[in-house]
């Protein structure tokens, strides 16, 4: 485990607490600055404050000092065959050290190779080549980072045929080997589970419980005109209830474990997000009340 | 693929299959699953198309106004394919609209547009660049007289000067109206300085010496060949009421010597 190094904090440290938080869009940025709603953390997106200067990055300022702060990567394409990407990596880390986030994350996917960008959370094939590789990156970013590393699972809407390792093993494997800590996505465990035939439960019983250190969970769409189902993590709607219960189930797997409500495609006024939150703060109480 | 592809190669013909390259084995290496391999590879060029040409629309609203919904999803897919991302934070996609819109056979009759994106751009860098405080006007003041001639004015990094053959101030105004009305394209060409006021973009049209002085600064140009530059164009050019300008909008930044 890395601890960050920083001489002189600009911001208090504010952990994130074992709470429901939401994903901090510009759309909500206004409103979140003027109203300082009581949500107990957020979350955004790194590459959305790689900027030099400017509005982005002191609203982040000024949310950073009223809330604890997740920075959730998108883009660095950890699984990318070619070198890592450095200027990525030294923008994030310039990030970090500037808002001290409580946490930052980034996905078990490709996005990028040779140069070459597609901009999305690719699946990656499940071998002894891809596990040795993402090892390899999770380290290497981890101590030029200076950070311990939370990495998401991701929804996929194919399977490769020499993949050998299941997804829950492959990423089990990945935070043994690299150290680095797990962000369950109850979402993306549930759209797999349906659009390559697994057992969503079994996935969970297969995540080694202390490593899981934040949940995400956000709605799905099914795409329509197909012979089989297929549905699509849009981030577009409201959890769905067959999520909710498997919400349920990893919580009581993992314990209690900081769980953001995440919504990117027709995001709906902050209220509806609030209460998203709040529906997953009941349940993470419940757990709480067991735990007491 | 008879055999297992290693992952580099995977990922090369992933990438190539998605900007429409035919004829790779990738298929073979996706299970189907009760799809078509294809088909399943299609969902991922669909997203990322739709997220790429999203990142164009949030980019070049004013681009996507003058041409309608149709135009612009035709102009986005073939841009996609041609100038390819090249950085993991899709902010930095599409730099070079303006550039494929010059050459796009079919915004020929359009031949405005090209500036059009020039501006949209420089929007969106002057958005992102750094912060700088400004230079306090006494600063100057204080300055021996034969010292201006050498001095150099560093302006705020957000300022961007948008020069064009068209009305470009004219079209960005009648882009941002909702009732239509005509616009007249055969007007003199324009200039806009673009650049962040308090944290939100402003713009303004720049002519005559005024913007042959900030075009000069821009370029790093002294302060007396930058005058002389502006007085060329403008014999009425006022620098004094120029610079105070300048000053008042917190776009001096600095002062060095040549």
């Amino acid at each position: 485990m890395y601890l960050p190094v920083s001489s002189q904090p600009a911001f208090p440290a504010r952990p994130v607490p074992a709470q429901a938080g939401i994903g901090l869009r510009p759309a909500h940025f206004r409103q979140v600055l003027d109203e300082h709603p009581p949500v107990p953390w957020l979350e955004v997106h790194s590459e959305n404050f790689f900027c030099a200067g400017g509005e982005m990055l002191q609203t982040l300022d000024a949310v950073r000092r009223d809330y604890p702060i997740s920075l959730h990567g998108v883009g660095l394409s950890l699984g990318s065959s070619h070198q890592l990407n450095e200027q990525h990596l030294a923008k994030l880390r310039q990030l970090i050290r500037r808002v001290e986030p409580a946490l930052v994350s980034e996905h078990l996917c490709w996005g990028a190779v040779d140069g070459r960008h597609l901009n999305d959370l690719l699946p990656l094939p499940y071998t002894e080549e891809s596990l040795d590789l993402m090892v390899g990156r999770v380290t290497a970013a981890q101590e030029f980072l200076e950070r311990t590393l939370l990495l998401e699972n991701v929804s996929t809407y194919l399977t490769y045929r020499h993949s050998t390792i299941p997804e829950a093993e492959f990423i089990a494997a990945l935070a043994a080997r690299s150290g680095c800590h797990i962000l369950l996505d109850v979402n993306n465990i549930y759209v797999n589970a349906a659009n390559h035939g697994y057992d969503a439960e079994k996935y969970i019983h297969a995540i080694p419980k202390q490593t899981v250190k934040e949940i995400h969970l956000a709605g799905f769409t099914r795409k329509q005109g197909l012979p089989v189902e297929l549905l699509i993590d849009s981030h577009s709607r409201p959890v769905a209830d067959a999520v909710w219960q498997l919400y349920r189930l990893a919580l009581s797997h993992c314990g209690l474990v900081p769980t953001l409500i995440e919504w990117d495609r027709d995001i709906p006024p902050l209220h509806v997000l609030l209460a998203e939150a709040a529906k997953a703060e009941s349940m993470l109480h419940e757990y709480r009340a067991l735990a007491a | 693929m008879n055999t297992a592809p290693s992952l580099h190669d995977l990922q090369t013909d992933f990438a190539r299959w998605m900007l429409g390259e035919h004829g790779l084995s990738l298929p073979e290496a996706v299970a189907g699953n009760g799809l078509a391999p294809a088909a399943r590879l299609q969902i991922y060029q669909n997203i990322i198309f739709n997220n790429l040409t999203a990142a164009l629309r949030t980019d070049y609203p004013a681009v996507l106004k003058l041409v309608g919904e149709d135009f612009f999803e035709t102009a986005a897919a073939r841009y996609i394919r041609g100038y390819p991302s090249r950085s993991g934070n899709l902010q930095d996609y599409g730099a070079a609209f303006a550039e494929f819109l010059a050459a796009m056979p079919e915004a020929a009759t359009l031949p405005y547009l090209s500036d059009v994106a020039r501006l949209e751009w420089a929007r969106q860098e002057s958005y992102l660049a750094a912060d700088a405080a400004p230079l306090d006007a006494a600063a100057l003041a204080s300055l021996p007289e034969d010292q201006h001639a050498r001095l150099c004015l560093t302006l705020h990094p957000s300022l961007r000067l948008v020069e064009s053959a068209h009305p470009i101030w004219d079209i960005w105004k009648f882009c941002q109206e909702t009732a239509p009305r005509r616009l007249n394209l055969s007007g003199e060409g324009q200039a806009l300085m673009v650049w962040r006021e308090a944290s939100q973009l402003a713009m303004q049209p720049v002519a005559g010496g005024q913007r042959k002085f900030v075009a000069a600064l821009l370029c790093g140009t002294p302060l007396a060949a930058a005058h002389k530059s502006a007085v060329d164009a403008d014999p009425d050019f006022d620098l004094t009421a120029c610079l105070h300008w300048l000053f008042s909008i917190r776009l001096v930044t600095g002062c060095s010597f040549a």
